[in-house]
């Protein structure tokens, strides 16, 4: 497993990771969700060894990784969010290389080579140069080589970035066959959908924090029943703001040209949110509702769209 | 060891997959020995200019101006011929002739009678060193009639006095008369010359030209022309692999920083050893080299070739960006390549860059591979050469772990 204890990376005067714990457990998928640049791909550098902890500690199945990295490192398999490939090369001499560089020889490593290959449906293209692959074939390949030496942990940073609809399913699915296999899973990324189907459980970070933990439905739960409204228009903020609080109404973000607030049962009271910001000096032109999902949380919680 | 190999092979997979790149490594410094032994080798013909004379004089004097280009290394140089004057204008007006050199009516009067005299030489402005060579051989020829003229002007002018105003043979009194005279000015220059006041010492020494030999000369410069540039090339390599990402992902496996950058030049060694055994076939081909240096050589040049790596890998390191760790390796590998003794041989670089040159880590490297290809290695020379490439390749090598292990991947 996976112990990120009080995590903090600072570059200078810039906190990249600010005080991160978390846990993750074997045969389990634990997602950190955040925006770009909140400190994901920073949490993986640390507990990849790749970037020195500030302060705090992580061990990974026992082996701190600082003190103990080599050890640490061997059990870690990493799907980085570039395609960090050798282009020149095939898939199978690709898939050889990093096993050999997780110790891997001989009859093991072309049998796993062999294996990783069906596992990621690249069989019938293993000798071709990579570079003519498709952008999802790459993905595929790039998953299959943090995988090839059979890593108890997997670290994926955004592995699904620029990919199509059915290379993101099947991609999924490799990693749901990980974790089922008792792998343990810390899966990166900026789409709730990807966190919300996959994930056991979920952190959302945000400017280096952590600001919330627990299952999807521990998360589901801290939005209650609480809608999540967004109105778009002409407003008077601050009258704005008082007359939604007014109806109990909790306003995440006011300005001119929109409103975005929560409230209970917000499909019947919306006759109401209109006379009441109608009557604020407000026109509304535009009107969404959204029930509680990890994306209203997340806006809940900063203040902000997970994708600005 | 498995690591090792199967970095080994991955980076020659990757590099053999562009074959025609990793030619220009070697084709470059080809074609530029090519050039270079265009441009050396007397073994074709030498450039001769042509010269048109125009001889209006028609006199002894003149007839052996016009003979003198034809004689000894002038006429190695020139191609005299005698033309009449309109012809002649007509010919360098065309630009069909390097100069035309005019010798003018009373020529030889006004020499021997001292007077003012004026020989014409028009140039081809197309041509721009034949016509300068002509222009000073021909002031040479003056300042050489000027003082014949006054030593033994009088006897020249009896001589010529004779020969006009008697057909025929000088009687004996005249030729003893001529002879006495001439004796006369010898014995009183002999105070002056004889002893010499001036001591010339004659030595012969090989010319530069007749005992040029190519291959020892260059073979070696060239040699390492291609490691550098292969160095060059390949250190470049870890900014591509830190760009794609496979940097990150070599860093995060069990492999030591050390072993993985070990395993990296390793890789590049072999390109190394196969460049040196290419370009020593070719010595063994085209120059002669002794089957039995070949091994030797070959071993010296692919370590050599991996120390230059290691310092270009640094480098790189050293770098903030691709793009500036780039101009960084270039800014070196040219005044290296110039002054070690790649594009010129040492020999004909003035001493104090010569010497500079020679204590480069290449230019060290390429004095032993030219006694290792053609002449009689020193165990002492080459051991310090050993150690002083060794030792600045170790400390470039560690400087480059120490700065992946610092800010390398965050820069």
């Amino acid at each position: 497993m996976i112990d990120v204890q009080h995590l903090r990376k600072q570059y200078g005067e810039a906190i990249a990771v600010d005080d991160v714990t978390f846990a993750a457990e074997p045969g389990r998928i634990f997602g950190l969700l955040g925006p770009n640049g909140a400190g994901k791909s920073t949490t993986i550098g640390c507990i990849s060894g790749l970037l020195r902890p500030t302060s705090g500690r992580i061990t990974v199945l026992g082996h701190d990784v600082v003190a103990d990295s080599i050890e640490a490192r061997r059990e870690l398999g990493i799907v980085p969010q570039e395609l960090a490939l050798y282009e020149e090369l095939g898939a199978r001499e690709n898939l050889a290389y990093w096993g050999a560089a997780y110790g891997m020889s001989g009859d093991a490593l072309k049998r796993r080579v062999l294996e990783v290959l069906e596992t990621v449906g690249l069989a019938d293209r293993a000798t071709e140069p990579v570079k003519r692959f498709s952008g999802g074939m790459k993905r595929r390949l790039n998953f299959g080589c943090g995988i090839v030496h059979r890593p108890k942990v997997l670290l994926l940073d955004e592995p699904t970035v620029g990919v199509d609809p059915q290379s993101r399913v099947r991609l999924l699915d490799l990693v749901r066959q990980q974790a089922g296999s008792g792998t343990c899973v810390l899966y990166t990324t900026h789409y709730m959908e990807e966190a919300q189907d996959l994930c056991d459980r979920l952190a959302i970070i945000d400017h280096g924090k952590l600001l919330v933990m627990g299952t999807l439905d521990e998360l589901r739960n801290l939005m209650g029943e609480r809608d999540l409204v967004r109105l778009s228009g002409r407003f008077e903020p601050q009258a704005a703001r008082r007359a939604l609080e007014a109806l109990g109404a909790d306003v995440v973000s006011a300005d001119d040209g929109s409103l975005r607030f929560t409230v209970e049962g917000a499909s019947k009271k919306l006759p109401a949110i209109f006379s009441a910001v109608t009557s604020s000096g407000g026109d509304v032109q535009e009107t969404s509702l959204t029930q509680p999902s990890l994306e209203s949380l997340f806006i809940k919680l900063t203040g902000r769209e997970l994708r600005e | 060891m498995r690591f090792l190999a199967a970095s080994i092979w991955k980076d020659l997979r990757r590099r053999l997959a562009d074959p025609a790149a990793q030619l220009v490594w070697i084709g470059l410094p080809i074609v530029f020995g090519g050039l270079m032994s265009l441009v050396i080798d007397d073994g074709g013909p030498a450039p001769k200019a042509h010269v048109l004379v125009v001889d209006e004089d028609r006199t002894l004097l003149s007839g052996l101006v016009t003979g003198a280009g034809r004689q000894g290394q002038l006429g190695q140089f020139l191609e005299i011929e005698t033309v009449p004057a309109l012809d002649g204008h007509a010919r360098i007006q065309a630009g069909k002739a390097s100069a035309l050199l005019m010798i003018p009516k009373g020529f030889q009067d006004g020499v021997l009678r001292e007077q003012p005299t004026e020989l014409t030489l028009v140039t081809n402005p197309a041509q721009r060193i034949l016509p300068r060579i002509i222009e000073e051989g021909l002031r040479m020829a003056i300042e050489a009639a000027f003082y014949l003229q006054r030593i033994f002007g009088a006897s020249i002018r009896d001589i010529v006095a004779g020969g006009v105003s008697t057909p025929g043979f000088p009687t004996d009194d005249r030729v003893a008369g001529i002879s006495r005279r001439i004796n006369q000015n010898l014995q009183q220059l002999q105070g002056t010359l004889v002893p010499p006041v001036i001591t010339v010492e004659t030595r012969t020494e090989a010319s530069p030209t007749a005992n040029f030999q190519f291959g020892p000369m260059f073979m070696p410069g060239l040699l390492f022309m291609s490691l550098l540039l292969v160095s060059q090339s390949i250190s470049a390599d870890i900014w591509i692999e830190k760009e794609k990402g496979t940097l990150r992902r070599a860093m995060s496996t069990p492999q030591r920083l050390h072993v993985l950058l070990a395993a990296k030049i390793a890789g590049a060694a072999a390109l190394m050893l196969l460049v040196a055994i290419v370009a020593v076939v070719i010595g063994v081909v085209a120059f002669d080299v002794a089957p039995a240096r070949v091994p030797g050589t070959i071993a010296w040049a692919a370590f050599a070739g991996t120390a230059l790596l290691c310092y270009f890998l640094f480098l790189q390191m050293l770098g903030t960006s691709q793009r500036g760790a780039n101009l960084l390796t270039t800014m070196v590998v040219f005044p290296m390549m110039m002054v070690g003794g790649s594009f010129f041989p040492f020999e004909i670089m003035p001493p104090g860059m010569a010497a500079v040159g020679r204590s480069l880590p290449n230019g060290m490297a390429v004095t032993q591979t030219r006694a290792l290809m053609f002449g009689q290695p020193e165990p002492g020379a080459l051991l310090i050469a050993t150690l002083v490439i060794g030792g600045l390749a170790l400390a470039a090598f560690l400087g480059s772990v120490s700065r992946l292990r610092g800010r390398f991947l965050i820069s």
